[in-house]
Formats: structure tokens, sequence, C-alpha cells
């Protein structure tokens, strides 16, 4: 019975945890960033679709997408900072992470391949450096962004989580707890505190 | 004759042995004891430098209230002002720069947390093997137990390595560091209080109960009334936990005998009396903070949020954040259930820290203060006691731990628990950067 139940509780749909899609850098001028999405029932990148993000401490960028989004999100779309004048970007990496967990991690070469990327403005150039697994995207003074192409969204979609690990995690754990207390393994003498047993 | 010389001989060989050998321990306690002392010292002084810093708000926007025209500010901002009122001290008595002042507080608040903490493995050393020698373990323990941290990896999205996991040593935080020793000095007493209410030949184990228990009494009082003035936080929890844990007692005992139950009230009520001193001043600081707006503005009150409604703020993950922060108790727990829900000790442990955890996912502040999430600190107070209990209980499996197999499981523990001490270190770095 209690095998079914957990097995069950592993089954049964879980509510998703949210994404965070991270852009790590090397080099960034600029306070914030943008990522523009297109969901099944929505199409074009509007305003009211934006998440916008900040640069923290001129290394990352973190976009906050919530999970109900996530769900339902067909096209994404980056926006650098919009400085005003021209600048060299140098990307590290893209992370997927969610629940707590980086679930995807993406060579930034990878990322900005020119097979994932769909459509792009304000960008005179891409330049890939295999061997040191950097991108450097050359900006324009206005409106820098690049489109994802279908697939690449469909693997950020993939590193959504629903909790299935942590919840093998906490089935694992009762059931490790009451294998041990039907085992009772260390409880074979009594430990004395000065003439007072400590295990009644 | 020659055989009683060489006895003497040899009987005063092994005395100086001994002493030797109980004067190298010391020194390592004495060793440890520096070593804390430098890193919270260096950990002050940097972080005084960071104007959103714990040390430099305490420091540089609550202390300079504390002056003759502003005394009643000053407590209405800080009613817990024991960190603040020792650093007065040595500023105003001796004469010491504040930034140093500052320093010399945490250190000695922190010295005073590692001995109380030595002090109460000695004594379980005493209790298992009958004789306290092994101050050299009782001393490791309590260095690494005054410096642990979660659980830390790249791998995971928390947030930091303090945000998000949150521990039983917030280094960076001067009043929760100040309350340590105080609730520890708290529980071991309760501890030896609740057994000697249970059992009438009960010889304390930390405190001598049995000899005058109203001496006891008073003096957990006083205990708890100076945790409040350190941090209420502590008490917020404590108290809470061990009404639930005398609850449950008081159940068990009626179910089994009423009279036996009326006899366990009249101890329970002697355990209220107790905490009313602290419990009065907790209730001050709540009128001072929520209605007379003491800290910031009277706009602020207690509220019920949703599960971890605080807490998400910081972590993705809640299960997994209280894995990395709990794993070495976890694990203890997972070894041996009975100790957790059987013995007092491990009643107590177990309840101060759901307690704080109900604390921390169900309390906040109101307004401004909400993102603060200062119901962190009942939890953060709460595994600490976990820990201490955790760790005692580790160091009674080890005994046990006879069989090859029992010894490879008390083994990986200790691994979890050195883990947990690495990442205490990488933290203590991190915060000197």
């Amino acid at each position: 019975m209690c095998v079914i139940c957990s097995i069950i509780s592993l089954l049964v749909p879980f509510p998703k945890a949210d994404v965070h899609l991270k852009i790590y850098f090397d080099e960034i001028e600029g306070n914030e960033c943008a990522l523009y999405y297109e969901t099944e029932d929505t199409e074009g990148y509007a305003a009211e679709r934006c998440i916008m993000a900040d640069v923290e401490d001129n290394t990352y960028v973190d976009f906050h997408i919530e999970a109900s989004i996530a769900e339902k999100i067909t096209g994404i779309r980056i926006d650098m900072p919009d400085t005003g004048v021209e600048q060299l970007i140098c990307i590290k990496n893209f992370t997927v992470n969610s629940a707590g967990i980086i679930q995807k991690k993406f060579n930034s070469c990878y990322f900005l391949d020119p097979i994932h990327i769909s459509g792009q403005h304000g960008i005179s150039g891409i330049s890939l450096v295999k061997v040191r697994k950097r991108a450097y995207i050359r900006c324009e003074e206005k409106d820098p962004y690049w489109i994802l192409s279908s697939d690449l969204v469909e693997e950020i979609k993939d590193g959504q989580s629903d909790y299935k690990l942590t919840r093998l995690g906490i089935l694992l754990f009762i059931y490790g707890c009451c294998f041990s207390w039907k085992k009772d393994v260390f409880s074979e003498t009594t430990q004395k505190f000065e003439g007072t047993t400590v295990y009644e | 004759m020659f055989f009683q010389k060489r006895h003497r001989n040899l009987r005063g060989q092994r005395f100086m042995n001994k002493t030797a050998k109980k004067n190298t321990e010391d020194f390592l306690g004495i060793c440890y004891a520096v070593v804390l002392c430098y890193f919270v010292y260096s950990i002050v002084q940097n972080q005084l430098s960071y104007i959103l810093s714990d040390y430099n708000g305490h420091l540089y926007v609550y202390y300079p209230l504390f002056s003759k025209e502003f005394l009643i500010e000053a407590w209405q901002t800080v009613p817990y002002f024991l960190w603040h009122g020792v650093v007065f001290i040595l500023e105003n008595l001796f004469h010491i720069p504040i930034e140093n002042a500052a320093g010399y507080t945490s250190c000695f608040f922190a010295v005073f947390s590692y001995g109380v903490i030595r002090w109460v493995f000695l004594k379980i050393f005493e209790g298992i093997d009958g004789d306290s020698s092994n101050s050299q373990k009782a001393s490791t323990l309590a260095f690494c137990l005054s410096i642990v941290q979660g659980i830390y990896v790249d791998f995971f999205d928390i947030e930091g390595r303090y945000l998000g996991i949150f521990s039983m040593n917030p280094l960076h935080n001067p009043t929760q560091m100040c309350v340590l020793g105080i609730a520890v000095l708290c529980m071991v007493l309760t501890y030896d209080i609740v057994c000697m209410q249970k059992k009438k030949d009960y010889n304390g184990i930390f405190f001598h109960v049995e000899k005058n228990p109203k001496r006891y009494y008073i003096l957990l009082a006083i205990l708890l009334l100076l945790s409040t003035l350190a941090k209420p936080t502590f008490a917020e929890m404590f108290i809470l936990a061990v009404g639930i844990f005398m609850l449950e007692e008081l159940c068990s005992c009626t179910f089994k005998d009423r009279k036996q139950g009326k006899k366990y009230f009249k101890h329970c009520f002697h355990m209220f009396l107790c905490s009313i001193p602290a419990l009065m001043y907790i209730l001050l600081q709540s009128i001072d903070y929520f209605v007379m707006g003491g800290s910031y503005s009277g706009e602020t009150s207690v509220i019920f949020t949703g599960c971890g409604e605080v807490w998400s703020i910081f972590s993705e993950n809640i299960i997994l954040s209280i894995v990395l922060g709990m794993a070495f108790p976890l694990y203890v727990f997972l070894l041996h259930p009975a100790f957790f829900l059987k013995t007092n000790l491990g009643k107590l442990g177990i309840i101060s820290y759901l307690v704080g955890l109900m604390e921390a996912l169900f309390l906040a502040e109101s307004g401004i203060k909400f993102t603060h999430a200062n119901f962190m600190w009942p939890m953060c107070s709460g595994m600490a006691m976990m820990w201490l209990v955790s760790v005692i209980e580790m160091v009674m499996l080890e005994k046990q731990a006879v069989s090859k197999r029992k010894n490879i499981l008390v083994q990986i523990g200790w691994f979890i628990f050195a883990a947990h001490v690495l990442c205490g270190y990488l933290y203590i770095k991190e915060l000197l950067i």
C-alpha cells in the first residue's frame, strides 16, 4: 500500500517550478537586459511580455520566468543593454536553473551558433572563439537583440523542473527513517549518564 | 622496598604524563579559541566597510543612539542591546575605538559560545566514559560547531553560502552570534530540569539540579531573560518548544495515570513561571516595535504568510535548502530516529528546530520589513539546538559502533560533518574578501 502511494505521489502531476535563464558575461556595459517572449496564445514580442533584469556586478543577468509562462513559451528574444554607444560584449555561458538546481548549462558558442539564431537586430557581428568557449557580440548603438531558434527554446523549456527529484528525496528519507526505526541498529546498548539512562 | 620505590616512581611518571597530556589538550583548546578570535575579529573589521552589512548597521546606525540624550530612542530601536552594551562599556570605560571595541565584543561572545559548547561536550564525555580527560575532542567539536555552515555547491542555484540555506552560525550578524552561548546554556539546563522532573533519583549531567532545584529554576529564568536582551528570537522559539515538549509529556502522563498527570502539571507551571520574565520582555519589545513604532515605523506588524512565502524570496527550492543546511542532523536522524523521538535531549532538539522552522515558514513582518526575513532568526537558533543535539548523539553512536557496518555508518556521518565545517571555513573566507 505504501509503495503504491509512493509511486502515485511521484507520478502525479505536480506544479512546475519557475525557470531562471542566466547569462554570464566576461565584459558588458549597461545596467539592464530584457527578455521578450512569445507563448502559444500570443504572438509577437510586445512590451507586455517583457522580463527586465539588472546586470549584477557586471558579471551576470538573471531572467526570472514564472512557471505558468515557462510552460507555454514558444519564442524568446534577448535584448542587450541599450547604451547609446557601440560595444563588444563577451559571453561566458548560459544556464537554465529550476527548483534550485542548474538543470542545463550551455556553452556560449553553442547558444550563439548561427543555427540557433532565428533573427537579430542591432548586432553587427558574432564571433565564436571555440577554444576559449567564449562568444563576442558586437552591438550597435540602438536596440541590439537576437531571437532564439525554436529548437533552443524547446531545450530551455526541457530544463523546467517538476520537483520529481525533491519528491523522490523526501520519499527515500521517509523510507530510510522507517527502516532505521524498525532495524534499530544503534540501540543494542544503553548509554549511561551519571547513573541515569539516556535512552528511556 | 625496591618494588615500592619503583611503583612510586612509576606512579609519579604516570601522573606527570597525565598532567603533560592535560596541558597539551588545554593548549589545543586555547589555540582553537585564538583562531576563532582571529576569524571573528577579521570578519568584523572587514564587514564594517560594507554599508549594507549587519555589523555596519549595528555599529554606525544603532550604536550612536546609545547616549544620555537618546537612551529611550536607542532602547526603542534596539531593545536587544547586550552586544551594543558591551561595546559601550569598552568604548567609554576603556577608551577603545568603537571599531576595535566591536571586534573585541564579538570575539568575547564567540569565545563564550565556544567555551560553553566545549564544557557541554566535556560533561557528555564525563557521562559516557566516566572522566572528562577527552578535552581535545571536546575542543575540536566545539570549534567546528562554532563555524559550521550549510553545504554549498556551485551546482545548486542557491542564493549564496548563507542566504537561502541559512545556518546555525550567521557569523555576519553580531546579535545572533551573541545569543548562541546563552542559548546552549538554556538548552542543557532545561534538559537537566526536565529529566529531574521525570525521575526523582536523577543526578544532573550539566548542573547539580538535584541539590537545590529552586536555584536552577531561577537560573533558567535569568538565562532566558538574558537571551532576550541579546536577541529575543531564541526565546521566542525555545519557550514555545519547551511548552510543546511539556504538553506532550503532560498528555502522555495523564493518559497513563491521572495522579501522575496532576503532579506533572505542577512542573509545567514551574517552567511557565521561569519563562515569565522573558515573555514579559518580549511583550514589551513587541509593544515598542508594533505599537509605538520603535524600529523603522509603526506600520509593521507580525503577519501569517503562505507556506515559505518569505523564504522563497531567497530560495527556489526550500526542501533543498533545508537538506543543505541540515545534512548532518538529518543523517543522524536517519541513523537513529528513536533518539529524537524517545529521549528528552533528542526531543528538545527536534522540537526546537521544528518550531523555528514553522516560524520561518509561516510568519513574517509586514511592510518594508517583509523582505528582511526576521523570522528566519528563530529557525537559526532552532538549527543550533538541533546541531548540538545531533553531534552529542553522533558521539554516543560512535561509542556503540563496534561492528564494521556501524563504524562505516558513523564515519559517513563524520564525513558530512567535515563537509559542513569546510563550508564554514569557505564562508569565513568569503566574508573576509
